[in-house]
């Protein structure tokens, strides 16, 4: 067991170790180039090297177990580390005053216009949402997709209206 | 050329195999524990948030799994000590991670921005493009975060100013903004960079 742990944790540090190199010599800016290489990188990749090293059928499907549960949480986890969370800069900008700031008078000048004109064209190219006039209503891919969520909400037993 | 080392450690570890499917399953587990603990705690008038819930759950199912795979003999001590500790390593790493997906899921069910405004325009059926414009306007986004960061205890508000009250989030900031560094990656959003003197606005 011992060996299979340490195979699956070298495993995903070398995952690391190619994906800083890779994003050393051209780093991929927008979301549809690094989800593709991180996912590349942590998936194929990994795998070949995961097969050359470990023979045996059971353990190289404990190996891959492992790592596969590591890199799903750090490929999903990368969206914190390529864009900017607002609660986390909202903690940044309070501990750079130390004498508090009046709740008021609080800004984050990288959230102006969260929710543009440009978001929406991009729900609306994806499906998700159609303008009828003003009023702005579900695509049939936003139809299809909140119906599973609220399939999952209801099934935790979450009341409609909450979150956000 | 693969090697053929492995083949001793299959025969030792036969329970193995039962283990990793037992993992590959373990999020069903999360889900019935996380809609189980939310209905007990909500009937009990705990009005837990899901997060809270969530955690209750994720850490109740850990139970069950470890119960099992000392079942399976994983954690049989005869070849030494070092095997039921790697074991239980090995079981606790792959849970955890698979309990951070789990959240992961919940956040887009309850956080997520794109997701929430899917699911208003679902329970009304449609919403005037103004009024959602002014819903997700920056202020309100930075009220929602502020009220979320109170309740959990990292900010501390005080006759009408808020401070830091829990520094464990900005340790999380911090390494993030290291592996940034590692990555070649800027550590600071652009427009904070480019305006330091907007950050703060004036008091009304």
């Amino acid at each position: 067991m011992c060996a299979v742990l340490i195979d699956a944790l070298a495993l995903f540090l070398l995952c690391m170790a190619l994906h800083v190199t890779v994003w050393r010599i051209r780093r991929p800016e927008s979301y549809r180039a690094w989800l593709p290489a991180l996912v590349a990188i942590c998936g194929p990749v990994a795998a070949v090297i995961a097969w050359l090293i470990v023979p045996a059928p059971v353990d190289l499907a404990a190996v891959l177990l492992l790592h596969g549960a590591l890199a799903g949480v750090y490929v999903i986890g990368y969206t914190l580390v390529s864009g900017f969370s607002p609660s986390v800069e909202l903690l940044k900008l309070l501990r750079r005053n130390p004498e508090g700031i009046p709740t008021a008078s609080l800004r984050l000048p990288f959230l102006a216009g969260a929710l543009t004109s440009e978001r929406l064209d991009h729900l609306t190219a994806a499906g998700l949402v159609q303008q009828n006039g003003t009023r702005l209503e579900l695509g049939p891919r936003g139809v299809q997709m909140t119906r599973l969520v609220l399939m999952y909400r209801h099934a935790i037993g979450l009341r409609d209206g909450g979150g956000g | 050329m693969r090697s053929a080392c492995g083949t001793v450690e299959v025969a030792e570890l036969p329970g193995l195999g039962s283990l990793l499917l037992l993992l590959a399953a373990s999020p069903i587990l999360m889900f019935a524990a996380h809609a189980a603990a939310h209905r007990l705690l909500d009937r009990a008038g705990a009005r837990p948030a899901v997060h809270a819930s969530a955690l209750v759950a994720l850490i109740a199912a850990f139970v069950p799994v470890c119960g099992v795979a000392w079942r399976l003999g994983i954690f049989d001590a005869s070849q030494g000590a070092a095997t039921p500790l790697c074991a239980f390593a090995y079981v606790a790493i792959v849970y955890g991670a698979l309990a951070v997906l789990y959240v992961d899921v919940v956040n887009i069910a309850e956080t997520s921005l794109h997701m929430h405004l899917l699911l208003e325009i679902a329970w009304s059926g449609g919403v005037p493009l103004a009024d959602l414009l002014e819903r997700y306007s920056a202020d309100r986004m930075i009220a929602a975060r502020l009220e979320r960061l109170t309740s959990i205890g990292q900010v501390r508000i005080a006759n009408g100013r808020c401070s830091i009250a829990n520094r464990s989030a900005l340790y999380l900031a911090g390494a993030i903004d290291a592996w940034r560094v590692v990555l070649g990656l800027p550590t600071t959003p652009p427009d904070a960079a480019n305006a330091p003197a907007a950050v703060v606005r004036p008091a009304r």
